[in-house]
């Protein structure tokens, strides 16, 4: 006898023969969660500046190879110095952004004591969350980056994924963006110490780069992006913002893939 | 996204006790809850002291995601207790806040520090406490009881020698690092030079031999092993006749 | 002792819409030590008088850490206190844990006010019998609030809770207004002197009935007992009462206080 939750209530096969089941959502077991992401959004990249931070993500959301939507915010203000930004699965992000962060930050405005959370704490509350999630084997399929400023007024930059692991670096980025932007940006922007002597063009320039790299190589990307840059005054986020000066004259130089006859 | 084609990297460990199979001819997208994250832990004791040293590599895959991750924590701030985490870093941090969590609360309760052997045997609890769903993370604890520098080394599900050790090494380079540690501070296979068969006793290491020991077994690491390198974070627990204290010392490694 | 029949619980009115119950609880702290709390532009300080109940038995706590920014002093019943103090410790821990961040003083004065409050509505519960004087810092700088049994909370300059603190509370409503600017060492003397205000006749500040604790923008609670306490005492100069004294006392006098501090222009004789 089958004795799992979903039997439970539903007649016996050995006395009133089988019981079609094939309408119930899953037969798997008692609770299904998500087991992979459906909806999805591709890298986000952001690098420190003396005085800041500048962060990118595209406009896109795809759905499988298929660029399902393309006017999807990936990018949060949190607060007066802070954003976070998030790739992979689409709804998680919006259960995040607008769900989660909404009411933290509307709870912590109704307490009225002068007292706002800044970029540490927004993430180290979400580690958090995504950590528990995962430990209860029920991710929120995400991989975000957190930018703003610490304690100290120094620029602060952080990242965690849907298993809850979190570093921080002077140059970070999710998805394909750690493969193709990270080694841009490292020029740059080696080690914390490096961060001082660049300039906030310079990091927006260098983002920018990367959002063209990416483009040209990451087939779930796109050519219209949010832009974010973090500095005293607060937080300067554009959303839409076009590729510039795109060119695919390299591709004719590519060679390996296709059927080249040179 | 590298996520979203994880690859089983740990396939060894732990046996993974989440099997769904779909009955199409599909095989299922499986997520792990775990992942690698590499760097090396190292501690040795000496007489009245320990050192206890990390790499600040945080990598996953062939990616190197921070250079400046530290793996050696202190566990209160007027405490000798310090641990070191390897292994997944979402659950060698959460080990850490947890061991921080309770140090705190236990002076709160007793008005005292809390104990190295009582700590260990805490460490031990909570990671067993998990037994099921196993906080993947290596852990090396030290401090300074009855004067003398201790140090307990931890399997994931908090197996631990209650008398201490004199030496371990835990994550990815402990492989490369224990033979040497067993030749240089246990002195295996060392004879007296011309002597027929004498070993050379073992005996309790001065204080800078041992971080010259330590900075040696990194950065040999660092050559052989991709996960290991960009920093070394050295802290020395010392009780210095009357007190104690904790010193960090960072040095660097190799970044390739 | 005085009946009637609205105070059986703390969910009744009396016709007059009091709480019997609620007041009751406030005599309680009446009945405990007294505890002195007091803020400078840069430092909170708590100062208290620990009794003991016998000759061989130890002092009873006054001051409770609660946080490395955070701690408070009670007057009134101890395990009441200590219950409360847990729950701050628990609310100050996930605020580190979950936010990384201290708790903000007035949030976990709030909580504990909420806590309190529920006490005052449901019936079969009672008020907390004890008052508390909370010290700490925050990112808005140093904060003395006290807490009530019966949910209330404010945030003051200069607070004296428990027996005979109208004294001290006297001192303090003559000297608060040199408080902003007076150093560390300089606002705990003010708080010994106050503290000095509300002993009993013939007895003085010793280092086995004084605590004290300070904290302070990048500083973080210490509490001294004990031996520690010698120090500050030496500072004070005089620790003995002026209760029943004829002459007025000139703490000037002692020569190693703040010359900052006016003296009080009459103390108050009464018991």
């Amino acid at each position: 006898m089958n004795h799992t939750p979903e039997n439970w209530g539903r007649p016996r096969d050995d006395i009133y023969g089988f019981y079609d089941k094939s309408f119930l959502q899953n037969t798997g077991g008692a609770q299904q969660h998500t087991t992979r992401p459906v909806v999805t959004g591709t890298s986000v990249v952001a690098l420190k500046y003396n005085g800041g931070v500048v962060m990118a993500a595209d406009n896109l959301a795809s759905y499988g190879s298929l660029a399902r939507f393309t006017d999807i915010k990936r990018i949060k203000q949190v607060g007066d110095h802070t954003i976070v930004g998030a790739g992979g699965d689409i709804s998680d992000m919006q259960y995040l952004f607008d769900k989660l962060l909404e009411s933290v930050l509307i709870k912590e405005e109704y307490q009225n004591d002068g007292h706002a959370l800044r970029a540490p704490h927004i993430y180290s509350y979400l580690a958090r969350v995504l950590y528990n999630r995962r430990c209860k084997f029920n991710f929120l399929w995400n991989s975000i980056l957190v930018a703003g400023y610490d304690d100290e007024k120094k620029p602060f930059l952080a990242s965690a994924d849907l298993l809850g692991t979190r570093f921080s670096s002077p140059a970070l980025a999710s998805g394909y963006g750690a493969q193709l932007a990270i080694p841009i940006l490292r020029k740059i922007a080696p080690d914390e110490a490096s961060v001082t002597k660049i300039t906030k063009e310079q990091a927006i320039e260098a983002i920018k780069l990367c959002m063209k790299v990416l483009f040209y190589r990451d087939a779930r990307s796109m050519n219209k992006y949010s832009l974010a840059v973090i500095s005293e005054e607060g937080v300067d986020l554009t959303h839409g913002v076009a590729l510039e000066n795109e060119s695919w004259k390299f591709a004719e130089t590519v060679r390996g893939y296709g059927a080249q006859t040179v | 996204m590298a996520y979203l084609h994880t690859a089983n990297i740990i396939s060894d460990f732990p046996p993974s006790h989440h099997h769904h199979t779909s009955a199409g001819p599909f095989v299922q997208h499986q997520i792990t809850p775990y992942t690698n994250n590499g760097g090396t832990i190292l501690g040795i004791t000496g007489e009245d002291f320990v050192v206890l040293a990390g790499d600040t590599r945080h990598s996953e895959g062939y990616s190197i995601n921070s250079r400046t991750e530290k793996k050696v924590h202190r566990l209160g701030k007027e405490s000798s207790l310090v641990l070191a985490t390897v292994g997944f870093g979402a659950d060698a941090l959460d080990v850490v806040e947890t061991m921080k969590r309770a140090v705190e609360d236990y002076k709160f309760h007793h008005n005292k520090e809390m104990s190295p052997p009582a700590a260990a045997q805490l460490l031990m609890t909570i990671l067993y406490s998990n037994r099921f769903f196993p906080k993947y993370a290596y852990c090396i604890l030290v401090g300074i009881h009855a004067g003398k520098g201790v140090l307990y080394s931890y399997d994931v599900v908090g197996s631990y020698s209650k008398s201490g050790e004199r030496r371990a090494a835990a994550g990815a380079a402990s492989d490369l690092i224990v033979p040497f540690l067993d030749n240089q501070v246990e002195l295996k296979n060392q004879y007296v030079p011309y002597a027929w068969e004498e070993e050379i006793p073992v005996q309790p290491l001065p204080m800078e031999k041992v971080r010259r020991l330590v900075k040696d077994a990194f950065t040999s690491a660092t050559e052989r092993h991709i996960q290991v390198g960009d920093g070394l974070q050295i802290i020395t627990v010392a009780a210095s006749g009357v007190g104690w204290g904790v010193s960090e010392e960072m040095y660097e490694l190799k970044k390739d | 002792m005085f009946r009637n029949s609205y105070d059986n619980d703390s969910v009744t009115f009396s016709p007059q819409g009091r709480i019997f119950q609620v007041e009751y609880a406030l005599e309680a702290i009446k009945q405990g030590s007294a505890a002195v709390g007091l803020v400078s532009n840069t430092h909170a300080v708590l100062v208290a008088l620990k009794r003991n109940a016998e000759e061989l038995g130890s002092y009873q706590k006054k001051v409770i850490k609660i946080d490395s920014h955070l701690g408070l002093a009670l007057a009134g019943l101890a395990p009441d206190a200590r219950v409360l103090s847990n729950f701050m410790r628990q609310q100050s821990m996930s605020s580190r844990l979950i936010y990384a961040r201290p708790i903000p003083v007035a949030r976990v004065v709030n909580a504990i006010a909420d806590k309190a409050q529920v006490n005052t509505q449901t019936y079969g519960r009672r008020p907390y019998g004890v008052g508390l004087l909370i010290a700490g810092v925050d990112e808005t700088g140093p904060h003395l609030w006290e807490f009530q049994p019966s949910g209330m909370v404010l945030e003051y300059k200069g607070a004296a809770i428990g027996a005979r603190s109208q004294s001290a509370r006297t001192y303090l409503e003559r000297n608060f207004e040199l408080f902003p600017g007076l150093s560390r060492d300089e606002l705990v003397v003010h708080g010994l002197r106050a503290l000095r205000d509300s002993l009993a006749q013939d007895k003085s500040l010793t280092s086995a009935n004084t605590s004290v604790a300070v904290v302070g923008i990048g500083e973080e609670f210490k509490l001294y007992d004990g031996d520690e306490v010698t120090m500050w005492l030496e500072k004070v100069g005089d620790v003995g009462s002026s209760r029943g004294r004829t002459e007025i006392e000139q703490p000037e006098a002692s020569g190693s206080g703040p010359t900052a501090a006016a003296a009080p222009d009459t103390m108050d004789t009464t018991d």
